[in-house]
């Protein structure tokens, strides 16, 4: 799967690719997440806003494909329709489906999106790597809204 | 700018025209709303061979509102018409096939009849005589979507509504454009940069570097003017996270400022999640630098990338 670090507006945000046993993590972390029905997805805005994971096509781009969940289980659904991008960052993760349908779950000591920083260090130059570890260390309510 | 997909063929490549005039496009966009009942959102499935439909895209925003059926419309004709007025629509829009600013879309090496305007025309009569059974009734409607006002003495700007839909509905078009692409309102999923349309991108992540490169793809600075015929010259405000990032904002009809960071949701609202009323004074995270107004333009717009 493709992870996209939610850093920029103007230039392309930088990415990476989870193969293996990373996408097989990744899969299992995002398959025990616990849903809070009634949290609605954050605005979101401008600087660091956590991880976006989407399903890794063939030719590289991010947005076709399948999850390709492997051993992990069966291809992620949200009532029933695919899910098409995982937003992680501020203690929550958005699940989307292609019919525009929307899950909140909740990612405590955010440990999803501390472990998906420490991998993208591969893909970021020291000062994203700075600016995504400084949102981090400052921001460190699990489950608060999104980092501004 | 409209792009006209004539759904004829089969296994060959359908013949696609862009309309490149924006009145006339408007114009058109108009007479498709006026009609809005013939319209679907996709081709019918079992439309079967040939002249099944007229697939009408528009690249920018402030048509939408008119369409009221989102950014693409199709027009079904022949068995699948939704009423007799389809096939006046049709010919109208193959018609726009004659005008000097439409230009005909054909890949490389792809031979379509020639010429195309007659070859369309009798299709579609076949087809209608086809469908000649079924039948529906029409309903009149439009409205206006644009409005001119004075900056300083002399120029106009122009905005339009907000239409987030637009921007957000569809995942492929929120992933590849940017606020450079919804502050010239040209969804042409580039993820466009200053000054690569022009062939002299930005440099540096600075307001002059940035500043430069948009002007080069053909914005003004504020209250150097534009004439009518740039319709539509949007208000555009430039920030930059200094030598990290650049973004815009765009001002529209209903008052506020509207912007796109990256790849996330088109909104009108900052990081306070509060309405943006003044880009300069709003909540703009690490975009800190405020560099000043902009108009945006046609010929600006048509050439981002």
């Amino acid at each position: 799967m493709d992870v996209e670090v939610a850093l920029y507006s103007g230039r392309p945000n930088p990415v990476f690719r989870l193969r293996g046993a990373e996408r097989e993590e990744a899969s299992r972390r995002l398959g025990a997440l616990v849903a809070v029905p009634d949290r609605s997805a954050p605005p979101g805005g401008l600087g660091y806003q956590g991880f976006r994971l989407r399903p890794a096509s063939s030719d590289g781009s991010s947005d076709a494909g399948a999850w390709e969940v492997g051993d992990a289980g069966d291809e992620p659904t949200l009532a029933g329709s695919s899910i098409v991008e995982y937003a992680v960052g501020g203690g929550l993760v958005v699940a989307r489906g292609a019919d525009g349908g929307v899950r909140v779950s909740l990612d405590p000591g955010r440990e999803l999106e501390r472990w998906l920083a420490e991998r993208s260090t591969r893909a970021l130059t020291e000062q994203e790597i700075r600016l995504v570890e400084g949102s981090l260390a400052s921001e460190e309510d699990p489950g608060s809204d999104f980092p501004r | 700018m409209l792009r006209i997909t004539a759904d004829v063929f089969s296994g060959r490549q359908n013949p696609v025209w862009t309309v490149g005039e924006e009145r006339t496009a408007r114009n058109t966009l108009r007479a498709l709303s006026e009609g809005s009942e013939l319209l679907t959102e996709d081709a019918p499935a079992r439309a079967g061979v040939g002249f099944r439909g007229l697939l009408v895209e528009s690249l920018s925003d402030e048509a939408a509102p008119d369409l009221r059926l989102g950014s693409t419309t199709y027009l079904p004709v022949g068995r699948e018409a939704r009423g007799p007025r389809a096939a006046e629509l049709a010919e109208r829009l193959i018609g726009l096939l004659d005008r000097v600013d439409t230009s005909l879309d054909t890949e490389e090496g792809v031979s379509l009849p020639e010429p195309l305007r007659p070859f369309l025309t009798t299709q579609l009569t076949t087809a209608t005589e086809e469908g000649s059974r079924s039948g529906a009734s029409i309903q009149e409607g439009g409205q206006e979507t644009s409005e001119s006002f004075t900056a300083a003495a002399t120029c106009y700007y122009d905005v339009t509504p907000f239409n987030p839909g637009f921007w957000n509905d569809d995942q492929n078009t929120r992933l590849h454009n940017n606020c450079y692409n919804y502050a010239s309102n040209w969804r042409n999923n580039t993820f466009a940069q200053p000054g690569r349309g022009c062939g002299n991108q930005y440099t540096a992540l600075t307001c002059a570097e940035v500043g430069r490169g948009a002007l080069c793809d053909g914005m003004h600075r504020r209250y150097d003017c534009f004439p009518d015929s740039e319709w539509p010259r949007h208000l555009v405000a430039l920030v930059i996270w200094p030598n990290t990032d650049f973004h815009w904002y765009r001002l529209q009809s209903e008052g506020y400022w509207a912007h796109k960071p990256g790849s996330t949701a088109a909104r009108n609202v900052d990081n306070s999640n509060r309405v943006i009323n003044n880009p300069e004074t709003c909540d703009r995270g690490p975009y800190t630098q405020f560099c000043g107004y902009f108009y945006g333009c046609h010929t600006q717009r048509q050439r981002i990338r």
